[in-house]
């Protein structure tokens, strides 16, 4: 600013313009401040976590409720008394009672016209503590054993069911299933499902109404000031929004599956773990894909905190063979320690069969990021930085295959998986400084914490996805 | 500015004020805002497109402001220090628009009609501004660092990333329009009109 020639006009112009003045907002002070004094931000943001954690809490424990509310259905004594020796069960009834433990192995009828016939085993469990390795017993006897104080019985039932694959159709199927039916427990089709030229038949049972009162009454109590403050926070967020950056990013992942605890009727551990298992199971990888948006907040030059909308696909193929339908069971463990059995008819086997076929698990998933991330190298060019958070996320649809208690046939129950879960995702990114828009690649990785089924299960399964994220970004 | 809390208790000496900033206490640094900010966001009205606009520009220019105060050496004005840091800031703001950099480059610009709508006949000092305001964004840009800051031809043309030569002739057509719309507006008389295009910037 070097020049002094300034005519009457220039000096006009800056003589007025010099007295020309305008009061700010009190919006652009206190954005100022915050961002001279970050820490103040913290406590917005540990709220904004506390509640997202709060949200997946309460939801996992409506979750567990179901099951409880399950359990309520048929008190102890009624199944006792149900399970008088020679007494028949309705119809309609879809649960064979045991005594003693409080323990009920719980089936279909296959259809409502009961025949007599052979019987199926139901047999009663305790257990005396302990309830690793469990001794097998063969399941070609006729009647329930009740002995309490020990480990009497096999869980795992998996009946060959006659009639060769040619002759059974559909309805030769049915024609089958209902010579197994018996007074002890009548078992009817819940489900049929068709994969390829295979028919998978599976049961399941039948989920217990849910009473949505508890939740509403909660949903009540929610404070006045509580509300008050979740404003506040909308309302801050409103006045933070032109100082956020949004990027778009897609991610091409391949997932591959890992698999913990222990399937509890099988006494050497988990089948899928142990490679030499002669049930070992055939999978591989499947692509999927992670995508979404996430909105980042500067806290300081280095720190930023992020969330957004992810929506991730993913899971893994099973190649079964095919076999004659097969009755399979499969054993899940409550919360309270108790054990309880489903039985299944499937088609697709863990052995060698007739044919092999492909099955899939998948999800997919809608989540809620929050992390942060840290920038290591910022030039005007090039930008690079890594970034972690956590995704409590839900699942929009999912198809599950388990193995069965003995490991040899697959069965699929939907409802065993956890509808809520939690992802954790690490990535490192490279962003590019384009003309108008930052251009975003690198390599992420994501897990999933908790299990895909629910704890009624004992095989946990954990998805890992890798893949290479790009992301855009409007320069601001 | 009655949001500015303490303000008005603590009545800080310039060195007590720059000192404050220095160590990053907010009651200095809220003090030097609520000196500075009316002036400074006038000044970034004149660049901005709305006055919103020039909103973003005063917050991202005080922060500047607060994270460079190491840098003032006391070598002439604070006001002055301070101005300058919220220029550089507005043109930074303004080269970010592709819209802005096509048209502070463009020699030919002409044919630009002068809207015929009313600005507000307040005190003089407004009206001008809002006549400034009124000229396309590349002559105002020139206009306003030649005439208003005192930057040369030579300096608009390193800022801008054009020619000098663009700069004189761009700042020629924004004194000739400006001129045109404060005869409109009866700020200036008729007859100044002569002297004004005959000066030679």
């Amino acid at each position: 600013m070097d020049r002094f020639d300034t005519d009457d006009f220039e000096r006009t112009l800056r003589e007025n313009a010099d007295k020309f003045e305008l009061d700010p907002p009190e919006r652009v002070w206190k954005s100022i401040y915050n961002d001279l004094h970050p820490g103040s931000k913290w406590p917005s943001l540990a709220i904004g976590i506390i509640m997202i954690i709060g949200i997946f809490w309460i939801g996992n424990t409506n979750q567990h409720s179901t099951t409880k509310q399950a359990n309520q259905i048929v008190p102890p004594a009624k199944i006792q008394e149900d399970n008088e020796v020679g007494k028949p069960l309705s119809p309609n009834e879809n649960k064979v009672k045991n005594t003693n433990t409080g323990t009920d192995t719980e089936t279909k009828t296959i259809n409502n016209q009961s025949q007599p016939g052979r019987e199926i085993n139901s047999n009663t469990v305790t257990f005396s503590g302990k309830e690793s390795a469990p001794v097998t017993r063969s399941s070609g006897n006729e009647k329930s054993d009740i002995v309490s104080g020990r480990w009497i019985a096999p869980l795992a039932i998996s009946l060959p069911v006659t009639g060769s694959k040619e002759n059974t159709g559909v309805p030769g199927v049915f024609k089958n299933l209902n010579s197994i039916t018996g007074a002890r427990s009548e078992i009817s089709i819940s489900k049929e499902l068709q994969t390829g030229n295979t028919l998978f038949t599976a049961f399941s049972i039948d989920q217990p109404e849910i009473s949505l009162n508890s939740k509403m009454e909660r949903a009540d109590r929610i404070p006045f000031e509580s509300q008050q403050a979740n404003l506040e926070i909308n309302r801050k967020k409103v006045k933070k929004y032109r100082k956020a950056e949004w990027t778009f990013f897609v991610t091409p992942v391949i997932t591959n599956v890992r698999f913990g605890g222990s399937n509890l009727n099988q006494p050497s551990s988990l089948v899928v773990v142990n490679p030499s298992s002669p049930h070992q199971m055939d999978l591989s990888s499947l692509l999927g894909f992670q995508a979404g948006t996430n909105v980042g907040y500067k806290i300081n030059d280095f720190l930023s905190f992020y969330s957004g909308v992810h929506v991730n696909y993913g899971g893994y193929n099973i190649q079964p063979r095919i076999v004659h339908p097969t009755l399979a069971t499969v054993t899940f463990k409550r919360q309270n320690g108790d054990f309880f059995t489903k039985n299944y008819v499937t088609y697709l086997s863990n052995k060698p069969g007739e044919g092999n076929t492909n099955i899939r698990n998948n999800s997919l998933q809608l989540g809620i990021p929050a992390g942060l991330e840290l920038t290591l190298f910022s030039n005007p060019k090039i930008k690079w930085s890594i970034s972690s958070d956590i995704e409590p996320f839900v699942v929009v649809s999912s198809s599950a295959y388990i193995l069965s208690g003995d490991g040899s046939s697959f069965v699929s129950d939907p409802d065993i998986l956890r509808r809520m879960n939690l992802n954790g995702d690490f990535a490192t990114t490279l962003t590019l400084s384009g003309k108008d828009i930052n251009w975003k690649i690198g390599p992420a990785v994501q897990y999933q914490i908790l299990s895909t089924y629910s704890h009624i299960y004992n095989v946990k399964e954990h998805l890992f996805s890798y893949g290479l994220r790009l992301g855009l970004s409007k320069k601001n | 500015m009655s949001y500015l809390s303490g303000v008005k208790q603590t009545q800080m000496t310039e060195e007590q004020l720059i000192q404050g900033c220095r160590e990053n206490l907010a009651t200095a640094q809220e003090e030097m805002y609520a000196h500075f900010s009316p002036r400074m966001l006038g000044v970034c009205y004149r660049y901005g497109k709305s006055r919103e606009d020039a909103e973003d520009m005063l917050q991202e220019g005080f922060i500047k402001v607060f994270n460079q105060i190491h840098q003032f050496k006391g070598e002439g004005s604070l006001e002055g220090w301070v101005r300058r840091i919220i220029v550089h800031t507005c043109i930074n703001h303004l080269k970010k628009n592709k819209k802005f950099n096509e048209s502070v480059s463009l020699v030919n610009a002409c044919d630009v009609r002068v809207r015929d709508y009313s600005v507000p006949s307040m005190l003089q000092a407004k009206q001008v501004v809002e006549c400034i305001r009124l000229l396309p964004l590349g002559y105002r840009t020139v206009l306003n660092l030649y005439a208003i800051e005192g930057f040369s031809h030579k300096e608009i043309g390193s800022i801008l990333d054009i020619e000098e030569s663009t700069s004189r002739s761009q700042y020629t057509r924004a004194k000739a329009l400006l001129e045109e719309i404060l005869i409109k507006r009866k700020i200036l008389p008729e007859k100044e009109k002569v002297r004004l295009v005959s000066g030679e910037p």
